[in-house]
């Protein structure tokens, strides 16, 4: 340390200077440019909040109390209830939405608040999940991969839990095979991918889905208020699987298959079954949320396209400690 | 539909908040004999009290085309010392060493001035005058919504990035471990590497940071560095209003 650092240091303390704090900020792995951008969505989402849509009563009426459709009744009237409130105090409940969802985001950046905003994150999460979105629709057999299946914020809590700080890092003596492992281990983190994209394709073979019509109406709906640009690309992709609802929702949830299976293979097998993940991410995003309606001013978060990117980024199979990694499998079996 | 009035108030006090605080650290910095980026801070003064005028338009004290040519200036400002940044020479002095944010910055202002003169036709085709942010809120007239999008979604990126080097810039950080942060790219995967090398280059004349630079650490002219927290936090807050003023404009 120079010694004008140093007296500068002692100067602008109002305790002693010490270099912990400092000497504690890591360069960022892989983990932490994943969690920054869970942070950076959940500041998206909270900006997104304060759109004037959201202060209004049809925010409670349009888009919470529908999600209560269909779903059995002790699932149903919770979520009736809270839109009742929503519509009835529009400004202070959204005030208070977009409030806690800016804060989630900058707690999760700031790196002292990193653990209890992952850990609030999550709960918010559930809650969310249920009031806000019906569970996701699982319960009601008409819920759809395609259009967000099963509930975009349920996946911001399976990437709190699955980018948990630990103290394994890519340089540990047990090497990371991917990030998602670290705070659960291997193998758990491979049955939660199964879950999820295996429930996917479980949802894309589903009921409706399966009608000629059924994939094309729910892509053409989508055009509505949009962009030309992205009104024209919902209307090429409605029409493109007209009358081919069940041969396309066949080869989804073999796709969906494949990937959900995929992360139990060799590396490079896995490799293509996360590459495969991101491409199913994009075009779900763009095609089947329609960027979650975003430019329609009643957007309240990007949707799953986004996140389900993130979560294939988490387990992208890691090329660090490659070497030590395969001498290491033979007895590492995990 | 325009937002709720005390939102664009408490929007618009903020960044008035924020022009007076970059006022008084670049009077105090002469003064205490602390540098700042003399660049960064003027151009958030005047992009503080744009934005105030743009969310409650009886705030603003300047004609539209007095803030278009400032934002102007300030873009190709920031864009030369990309260029140059981009080319691997350090800031030196009074220069911010991160410009590339505030040339989106200043690119943004003018996108939002120039949507808000220029408001797309709305459905019927008929092109609606409204002046001031607090109108067209939330009105979808923008041109180009995308570009408004992206930029919003550049500004929350970099509001993270900001929360994220916070403790970089604590009280008591150093300037050693800054710089040392900056330079060392070993186990950060995915940094933006020409970022990396430019910090490295500027964090040798002890100036590292997210366009703040940590207490305690010296500049070339051997002047420590002016309150490099509060200015990150108020780099934050500039940076959620600016992405909450494009999103009401998709």
């Amino acid at each position: 340390m120079s010694d004008n650092t140093a007296v500068g240091s002692a100067r602008w303390s109002r305790r002693p200077a010490t270099t912990a704090a400092a000497a504690e900020w890591q360069a960022r792995d892989a983990r932490r440019w994943l969690q920054l951008a869970l942070a950076a969505i959940w500041l998206l989402d909270g900006v997104l909040q304060f759109q004037p849509y959201m202060f209004t009563k049809n925010f409670g009426t349009q888009l919470l109390a529908v999600t209560a459709q269909g779903n059995p009744q002790v699932i149903a009237q919770p979520i009736t209830w809270v839109a009742g409130i929503v519509t009835h105090h529009p400004v202070p409940t959204n005030a208070a939405f977009a409030a806690i969802q800016v804060l989630l985001g900058l707690g999760i950046a700031w790196r002292p608040t990193l653990k209890p905003a992952l850990a609030a994150s999550i709960a918010w999460s559930l809650g969310v999940w249920w009031f806000g979105e019906g569970l996701g629709g699982v319960l009601t057999g008409t819920t759809n991969p395609v259009m967000g299946a099963p509930g975009a914020v349920i996946l911001y809590a399976l990437l709190a839990v699955l980018l948990w700080p630990t103290a394994r890092t890519d340089h540990d003596v047990a090497p990371s095979r991917f990030v998602a492992e670290r705070p659960l281990g291997a193998t758990a983190a491979r049955v939660l991918w199964l879950v999820l994209w295996g429930s996917l394709a479980y949802f894309a073979i589903q009921g409706s889905n399966r009608s000629p019509q059924g994939l094309h109406d729910m892509i053409a709906q989508m055009a509505s208020g949009e962009p030309s640009w992205l009104a024209s690309i919902e209307t090429h992709a409605a029409n493109l699987v007209a009358h081919q609802g069940l041969p396309v929702s066949i080869a989804l949830t073999v796709l969906l298959t494949v990937v959900a299976v995929g992360v139990f293979l060799p590396r490079p097998a896995a490799r293509v079954a996360v590459m495969l993940a991101l491409a199913l991410a994009l075009v779900i995003w763009v095609v089947g949320e329609a960027l979650g309606g975003i430019f329609t001013g009643q957007g309240t978060d990007p949707n799953s396209g986004p996140l389900l990117a993130l979560l294939a980024l988490a387990y992208w199979p890691s090329t660090l400690q490659q070497s030590a990694a395969t001498s290491g499998e033979g007895t590492a079996n995990s | 539909m325009a937002s709720p009035s005390w939102l664009t108030d408490t929007f618009a006090a903020i960044m008035l908040v924020i022009a007076l605080s970059c006022v008084a650290r670049l009077l105090t910095s002469s003064l205490r004999r602390r540098e700042v980026e003399l660049d960064a801070d003027a151009v958030h003064l005047v992009m503080g009290i744009s934005m105030a005028g743009m969310l409650v338009p009886r705030l603003d004290p300047a004609p539209n085309g007095v803030w278009d040519a400032a934002f102007a200036l300030a873009a190709a400002w920031f864009a030369a010392r990309t260029v140059r940044a981009w080319r691997g020479n350090a800031a030196t002095g009074w220069r911010c060493p991160h410009p590339l944010p505030h040339l989106v910055e200043s690119g943004a202002m003018l996108y939002m001035l120039l949507a808000a003169q220029n408001p797309a036709p709305d459905n019927t085709g008929k092109s609606m005058a409204m002046p001031g942010m607090g109108a067209t809120a939330g009105t979808g007239l923008a041109r180009f919504p995308a570009l408004a999008l992206l930029l919003a979604v550049f500004m929350v990126g970099y509001v993270v990035w900001l929360g994220d080097r916070l403790t970089l810039v604590s009280p008591a950080s150093t300037g050693r471990a800054a710089r040392s942060a900056d330079e060392n790219p070993a186990g950060s995967s995915g940094d933006l590497g020409w970022i990396t090398r430019a910090n490295a280059r500027t964090a040798a004349r002890g100036t590292a940071g997210c366009g703040t630079q940590p207490t305690g650490h010296t500049s070339a002219s051997g002047r420590t560095i002016l309150a490099p927290r509060a200015a990150a936090c108020y780099k934050i807050a500039m940076g959620i209003t600016m992405g909450y003023m494009l999103v009401t404009m998709l």
